[in-house]
């Protein structure tokens, strides 16, 4: 007997082992976003803590306007534009909250603490100056997609339901197709790469009255989907959304949603959402 | 997410798996590193596709997860060392005291010298390709190899006299 036959004879009763290629996969998987979430949220905390230390505490409130709109006086903005990681928004409220020295998004936390996390995160990227962004708290009919978040932004006097959406690997949120010629030259439709690398399309559903932004990394399809039916939501343009998706707090966002901290859900459709829209809207009317 | 990767662990797992076993002699340990190197092996897949020879990426990252991992409890092995049995000791019989013999005599060398037997003699890697695993030099494979034969000869007795020369 020699030694290949004693090694072999020695292991030839192993029994086979499972199927160990999934669980690699999940864990570079995991491993990957873990990164990126890190990066991102070191990112942003470089970012805003260079604006926050470049300003004065003792001096007046600065314009936080960009681009033109109003400043949001009671929500305190006292950074300067050059501070924000988003140019185009209105600005995180730091003073209000007693020194605080960003928008206290902290890409960790439980379960529980995701919705009150992302509403703070969407309420300083939101486009609409003084807008606010809340938890919704309820849960919308749907049938498809692994997760999801409702909020509900507050503007001007009206509200609009906002809907995160997140679907690992290739599940039922499917990235919608590029945009076609036509559509690119309605303005109803746009589509690129985010950081070069990721497609994203920007489009409005007028059949179900949805605007949406979505976007696709190798392990994540996400949705930030907008319902047409206030007024004040027909003032956010596409670009508008992409900037938000493209954001390193909406990064950091996704990387939550695959840790696992967004609640799980059976799914959500656009037709659910419309009809739950409407069935909101109706309520409100009453 | 990789198929390609996929169909090539669930190819190789078990292979893997029993060179896993003979190096660490502990099922659930062995399984620990497959599914190590299978990390590994897929951080870098495109690198080991590319490879002229993907088993070889393969058994490079698993000894390494091995030595590693041997490094990091160093004084697990030299506790398990105290527990084997002395040469001459146990007469090795079939069946399931021939498997623990054999698991004990590998046990009693070094991680490095053990990992250099197995490929050489389980997974028939030439010297050079031993070597070239390992990072160490062809001259270093053969007298360690020499080595750990004498000390296998020693452990597993008379009846394992046509062991293979190095």
């Amino acid at each position: 007997m020699n030694l290949y036959e004693l090694f072999d004879n020695a292991t030839d009763n192993l029994a086979e082992l499972p199927d160990l290629a999934p669980v690699a996969e999940r864990i570079v998987r995991r491993r990957r976003i873990t990164t990126r979430s890190f990066s991102a949220a070191c990112a942003a905390a470089l970012v805003i803590g260079v604006g926050t230390l470049t300003l004065h505490p003792d001096s007046p409130p600065l314009p936080a306007t960009v681009g033109g709109g109003p400043v949001c006086g009671s929500a305190g903005a006292t950074a300067s534009a050059s501070a924000s990681p988003n140019p185009g928004y209105s600005l995180p409220s730091s003073a209000g909250s007693g020194g605080a020295t960003g928008p206290g998004f902290t890409g960790s936390g439980s379960a529980g603490d995701f919705p009150q996390q992302a509403a703070q995160a969407l309420t300083n990227l939101w486009p609409e100056s003084c807008s606010t962004v809340v938890s919704a708290g309820g849960i919308y009919p749907a049938t498809a997609v692994e997760r999801y978040q409702a909020f509900e932004v507050l503007a001007g006097g009206g509200s609009y339901p906002l809907v995160l959406r997140f679907d690992e690997g290739t599940g039922a949120l499917a990235l919608r197709q590029t945009c076609t010629a036509t559509e690119e030259e309605s303005g109803n439709c746009k589509s690129g790469t985010l950081n070069g690398a990721y497609p994203y399309t920007a489009s409005f559903s007028d059949g179900y009255g949805l605007l949406t932004f979505q976007y696709q990394t190798s392990d994540v399809t996400m949705e930030v989907t907008l319902l047409e039916f206030a007024p004040a939501a027909d003032a956010i343009t596409l670009p508008q959304l992409v900037e938000v998706g493209d954001s390193a707090l909406m990064w950091n966002l996704v990387g939550l949603a695959i840790e696992d901290q967004v609640p799980a859900n059976n799914g959500i459709t656009p037709s659910g959402l419309a009809a739950e829209a409407s069935s909101v809207q109706s309520q409100r009317a009453s | 997410m990789n198929e390609e990767f996929g169909e090539y662990a669930r190819a190789r797992q078990h292979h893997l798996f029993r060179t896993a076993f003979l190096l660490c002699g502990d099922r659930d340990r062995a399984q620990d590193l497959v599914q190590t190197t299978f990390v590994n092996l897929l951080r870098s897949w495109r690198s080991a596709r590319a490879a002229e020879n993907p088993d070889a990426y393969a058994k490079k990252t698993l000894v390494r997860a091995f030595l590693d991992e041997q490094r990091k409890s160093r004084r697990s092995w030299e506790h398990a060392h105290l527990f084997v049995d002395k040469p001459g000791s146990t007469a090795p019989a079939d069946g399931a005291d021939l498997r623990v013999t054999v698991l004990n005599a590998l046990r009693t060398l070094p991680p490095k010298p053990r990992a250099m037997v197995i490929l050489r003699y389980w997974e028939d890697l030439s010297v050079e390709e031993t070597a070239r695993i390992l990072g160490c030099s062809e001259g270093n494979v053969k007298s360690q190899c020499s080595r750990s034969l004498a000390a296998l000869r020693t452990q597993l007795g008379e009846h394992f006299t046509e062991l293979v020369e190095a």
